[in-house]
C-alpha cells in the first residue's frame, strides 16, 4: 500500500516537473544555443522535440529524447551533452539564486559548481567581491565581473576578442590566452581569497571548458567569413607555404572541398552498357518491339584511399592544407584511411573518425604521434613504409589508391648501390594498389638534389606531382 | 494509369503500432529481455519517441554491437513481421520496391490480342512484383523495416529512401505514389563506412551504439547464457574488453561472438578461463589468420603478467 502511495505521489511530482520544465527551460532556448554552435535544427524537428512530452519519465529521458532528435553524428552528441550541462539550471529571478530543479537529476559532475558565485551575491557576499574588483586596474576586469555575473560564455568572449587583438599566428593567440588567463585567475583567486577560495578553481574550469568551446566554434563557423571571404582565384596560385592559417583560410578551404566533391560526382561520358531492364520496360507498350535503346547510367567511382602524411616540420602545413581539403570532400570517398609518418608509421584513422573537426584531428593525431612515436622526427622513408607495409598486410587491393603527402626527402633511410631501398618498398607497395600518388609541396626545379627520392620513386611507378599551390593540388585530387 | 486511381486503390491508412504498454520503461524493458536484448535507457526512449514520431530510427555503431538485433527485437516486441533489406554497393530501388514483371505483361499482350476485349493497359499493380519495401508499407498491420548496412549502398539509393522514410510513401512512375497503409517501424543501420547524407540523417532519430561495459557485457552474457558461473561471465566479459582494446586486431569480437563463447564454455562444463581452453576456442573470437596470432599473443602475454592461480593457467 505504502508503494502504491509513493508511485502515485513520484507520478504527481513528475507531472509537476514536465510543464516546469517546458515553461523554464524553454526547447527554443537550447535551440538556439544549439543552432549557434552549427546545428541544423528544421522546424519539424523543434515540432517532434514537444511530442517528446508525454513520453517521458523522468528528465533523463528528456535529454535522451532531445539528443536523438537534435543530433546526427557521436560527435554532435557530445556537443549536445556539453550544451545541456550549461542549459541545465534555472535563475530564479527574485532571489538571484541559480538553482537546480529538485527532483532534476542528470549525469552532470560539476552541476553544483554552477552555481557557487550566485550563491554567494545572494548571501551578501556579492557586494564583497564587487569592492575588491574595484580595487583592481586591469583592462580584464570585464573578464572577471562576467565571470562573477554568471555569464561565463561572455567571460570567454571578451576573452577571445583579447586574444585575437595583435596577434598574427595561432602561436601568439596561445601565449596572449596564457597570459591573459593567468591575470585572470589572479584577479579571481584574490576576490574570493576571504569567501571560499575553491570558487576560484571552479570558475577557471568553466571559463577554460567555454573558451575551447568559443575556439571550436570559430575553427568551424568563422566569425568574420561572411564580412571577409577569401576567393579562391586569389588564394589558388599562392604557395602554399605562404599561407598562414586563419578563419577565412579554413572557411575557403571548405569551399575547395566541396568543390572538389561536386567534380569526382559528376558523370563522366563514355561508353555507356544497355539497362536490358529499363529497355524493356520503355519498349513493353509496343508490344515488346525493340525501338528504344535505354543505357546505363555510369556509376562514379569511389576510390578507396589511404593517406599518408608526413608530418615533419618542412610539411606539416602543406599536410594540414590537404587534410583541410580532403575532410570537407570525404563523402565521395568510398573509405579513408589516414596514417602519419617521420621516422615511422602510425595508424590515426581512428582518431580522425572520432574528430569534431580536421583541426581537431591533426591536433588529436600529432598528440597520439607524440605517445607512441615520439623521438623519431627525422625523415626515414625506409623504416615509415616498411612499417606501413607492415600494417596493411594482406589488406590492399587493387581498389585502393595511395596518396603520399611529403617532400620525398629521405634523410636517414640506407642507400645501396646509389639507390634508395625506401624507393624498392614503394614499389612494391605499389603493385598492390590500384595508384600510388606522391603530393610534393616542394617546387620541382629542386627535387632530384641531395636526399630526395622522387625519380627513384617515379621509377617503381609512382605518380609523383608538384603540388606548391592549391590549384595544383586540387587538379592532381581530381585524377584520383 | 493516372494518379488518382492509384491512389483510389491503393488505401491511405496510416495505423501505427500500439503503443500501450510501450510508454511505461519498466514494461518495455521487461519486453526487451523476453526478447533476450538488454537495453540502455537510451534505447527504451528511442523505441517510444520511434513509434509515437512515426520517424525512423538510425543506428550507427562498430560491427557486432547489436544493431541488426536491436531492429530483430523490436519486431519481437510488437509481435510483428520484419521485412529486412541488405544493403550492397549497387543496390537499386527495383530490389527494394519491385518492378513489373515483363514474361506476365508480354504473355497478357499477346494473349490479349486473340480475345474480344483487349488489353489497355498493363501497367497495373496485377503486374507488379512487390519487394520488401512496399511489402512493409503495404501491410494492414504495422510491421519492422529493417535496412541493414545502409553505408555500404550508394549515394543514389539513399536519397531515393528519403521518400520512403520521410514520407511513407514511395513513387512509382506508371503506377503513381503508393501511401504507407500502415507505419512500419523503421531501422536504419549503418557501420559508418561512409558518411550518410545530412538528409537521411535529418530524418532520422539517431542512435550511437558502441562495444558496452564489462559490466553491462556481463549482464548480456547472464540473460543469454544464466548457467553460467557469474565469476566466469564476467572473465568473459572482461576479457572481450581487453581484445576489443587491442589495436592490431583488425576485427573485434562481436556481442554475439562473446555470448557463443561463453555458451560453448558452459556447454564443456569449464570451471576457468584456462589458457589451453581459450586457445581450443580461438575461431570463436578471431576470424583472420592475423587476429589468431596476436590473439594467441596477447593471451599468453596477459597469463604471464599476471599472479594466475597456482597450477593452472588461467585469467
Amino acid at each position: 500500500m505504502q508503494n502504491t502511495t509513493n508511485s502515485d505521489q513520484s507520478d504527481l511530482d513528475l507531472e509537476e516537473q514536465k510543464p516546469l520544465f517546458f515553461a523554464n527551460y524553454s526547447i527554443l532556448d537550447l535551440v538556439k544555443r544549439l543552432r549557434i554552435l552549427g546545428f541544423s535544427i528544421s522546424l519539424t524537428e523543434l515540432i517532434e522535440a514537444h511530442q517528446l512530452l508525454p513520453l517521458v519519465s523522468d528528465i533523463d529521458e528528456v535529454r535522451l529524447g532531445l539528443r536523438m532528435i537534435f543530433c546526427r553524428s557521436k560527435q554532435d552528441q557530445e556537443l549536445f551533452n556539453l550544451v545541456w550541462m550549461n542549459f541545465y539550471k534555472i535563475t530564479d529571478r527574485e532571489t538571484g539564486r541559480i538553482t537546480d530543479q529538485p527532483g532534476l537529476q542528470t549525469n552532470t559532475s560539476n552541476l553544483n559548481s554552477q552555481n557557487l558565485p550566485a550563491t554567494a551575491f545572494a548571501d551578501g557576499i556579492g557586494e564583497q567581491i564587487t569592492m575588491s574588483l574595484l580595487k583592481i586596474s586591469s583592462k580584464y576586469k570585464g573578464i572577471v565581473r562576467q565571470l562573477f555575473d554568471g555569464n561565463i560564455r561572455n567571460a570567454a568572449a571578451i576573452m577571445m576578442r583579447y586574444m585575437l587583438i595583435e596577434s598574427l599566428t595561432a602561436s601568439e593567440i596561445m601565449v596572449r590566452q596564457q597570459d591573459i588567463r593567468e591575470q585572470v585567475e589572479n584577479m579571481v583567486a584574490d576576490a574570493v581569497k576571504d569567501i571560499d577560495p575553491d570558487i576560484s578553481d571552479e570558475l577557471m574550469q568553466q571559463l577554460d571548458a567555454e573558451l575551447d568551446q568559443i575556439i571550436k566554434e570559430n575553427l568551424e563557423n568563422p566569425p568574420r567569413m561572411k564580412r571577409n571571404p577569401l576567393k579562391l582565384q586569389e588564394i589558388g596560385d599562392i604557395p602554399l607555404i605562404t599561407l598562414s592559417p586563419s578563419p577565412e583560410l579554413s572557411h575557403a578551404l571548405k569551399v575547395m572541398g566541396k568543390k572538389l566533391a561536386s567534380k569526382h560526382r559528376a558523370r563522366k561520358k563514355g561508353n555507356k552498357k544497355i539497362n536490358l531492364r529499363q529497355t524493356i520496360r520503355a519498349n513493353i507498350q509496343r508490344g515488346g518491339v525493340m525501338l528504344e535503346l535505354r543505357k546505363q547510367k555510369k556509376r562514379p567511382k569511389k576510390p578507396r584511399l589511404l593517406i599518408l602524411t608526413d608530418i615533419s616540420p618542412s610539411t606539416i602545413h602543406a599536410t594540414r592544407l590537404f587534410l583541410s581539403i580532403i575532410w570537407n570532400a570525404k563523402w565521395v570517398y568510398s573509405d579513408i584511411r589516414y596514417f602519419e609518418f617521420i621516422g615511422s608509421t602510425i595508424d590515426v584513422t581512428k582518431v580522425y573518425r572520432r574528430a569534431y573537426s580536421v583541426n581537431d584531428g591533426i591536433q588529436a593525431s600529432l598528440e597520439a604521434w607524440d605517445k607512441t612515436i615520439a623521438g623519431k622526427e627525422n625523415s626515414d622513408y625506409y623504416l615509415a613504409f616498411l612499417n606501413f607495409t607492415k600494417m596493411t598486410k594482406n589488406k590492399l587491393s587493387k581498389r585502393d589508391t595511395i596518396i603520399i603527402l611529403g617532400d620525398m626527402r629521405d634523410w636517414l633511410g640506407p642507400w645501396q648501390r646509389g639507390t634508395p631501398l625506401s624507393a624498392g618498398v614503394m614499389g612494391k607497395l605499389r603493385k598492390q594498389v590500384k595508384k600510388m600518388i606522391v603530393l610534393n609541396p616542394e617546387p620541382q626545379n629542386i627535387w632530384d638534389s641531395s636526399d630526395s627520392i622522387c625519380k627513384y620513386a617515379e621509377k617503381e611507378g609512382l605518380e609523383v606531382y608538384e603540388t606548391t599551390n592549391l590549384n595544383k593540388l586540387v587538379d592532381v585530387l581530381l585524377k584520383i | 494509369m493516372s494518379d488518382s486511381n492509384t491512389s483510389d486503390s491503393i488505401d491511405r491508412l496510416a495505423t501505427q503500432p500500439d503503443l500501450d504498454g510501450l510508454v511505461d520503461s519498466t514494461k518495455l524493458q521487461g519486453l526487451f529481455e523476453k526478447a533476450a536484448y538488454l537495453p540502455t535507457k537510451e534505447i527504451l526512449t528511442l523505441v517510444k519517441l520511434a513509434i509515437k514520431l512515426g520517424k525512423p530510427i538510425l543506428v550507427e555503431g562498430p560491427p557486432g554491437t547489436g544493431k541488426t538485433a536491436l531492429g530483430l527485437a523490436i519486431a519481437q516486441i510488437l509481435a510483428t513481421d520484419i521485412y529486412r533489406i541488405q544493403c550492397y554497393e549497387g543496390i537499386s530501388s527495383e530490389q527494394v520496391i519491385g518492378e513489373f514483371n515483363y514474361q506476365r505483361q508480354l504473355l497478357a499482350i499477346e494473349s490479349s490480342k486473340h480475345q474480344k476485349n483487349q488489353l489497355t493497359d498493363v501497367f497495373t499493380p496485377d503486374f507488379f512484383i512487390f519487394r520488401p519495401l512496399l511489402q512493409a508499407l503495404q501491410s494492414e498491420k504495422p510491421v519492422v523495416l529493417l535496412i541493414d548496412e545502409i553505408d555500404r549502398s550508394d549515394e543514389e539509393f539513399e536519397a531515393f529512401l528519403l521518400e520512403a522514410l520521410g514520407e511513407n510513401q514511395v513513387t512509382v512512375p506508371e503506377l503513381g505514389t503508393i501511401h504507407a497503409k500502415s507505419q512500419p517501424v523503421v531501422i536504419l543501420t549503418s557501420n559508418n563506412s561512409r558518411e550518410l547524407s545530412g538528409a537521411l540523417r535529418r530524418r532520422s532519430l539517431y542512435l550511437a551504439l558502441d562495444y558496452p561495459s564489462v559490466a553491462r557485457e556481463a549482464e548480456i552474457l547472464k540473460l543469454h547464457v544464466p548457467d553460467l558461473d557469474e565469476h566466469l561471465t564476467e572473465k568473459i566479459a572482461d576479457l572481450l574488453r581487453k581484445i576489443r582494446r587491442n589495436e592490431n586486431i583488425s576485427q573485434p569480437p562481436s556481442i554475439s561472438e562473446g555470448i557463443e563463447l561463453a555458451k560453448t564454455i558452459a556447454m564443456l562444463g569449464a570451471e576457468y578461463l584456462e589458457i589451453p581452453l581459450l586457445n581450443e576456442l580461438l575461431g570463436i573470437l578471431a576470424k583472420s589468420g592475423s587476429d589468431s596470432i596476436e590473439l594467441r599473443k596477447q593471451l599468453m602475454d596477459q597469463s604471464t603478467n599476471r599472479s594466475i592461480e597456482p597450477s593452472k593457467s588461467a585469467i
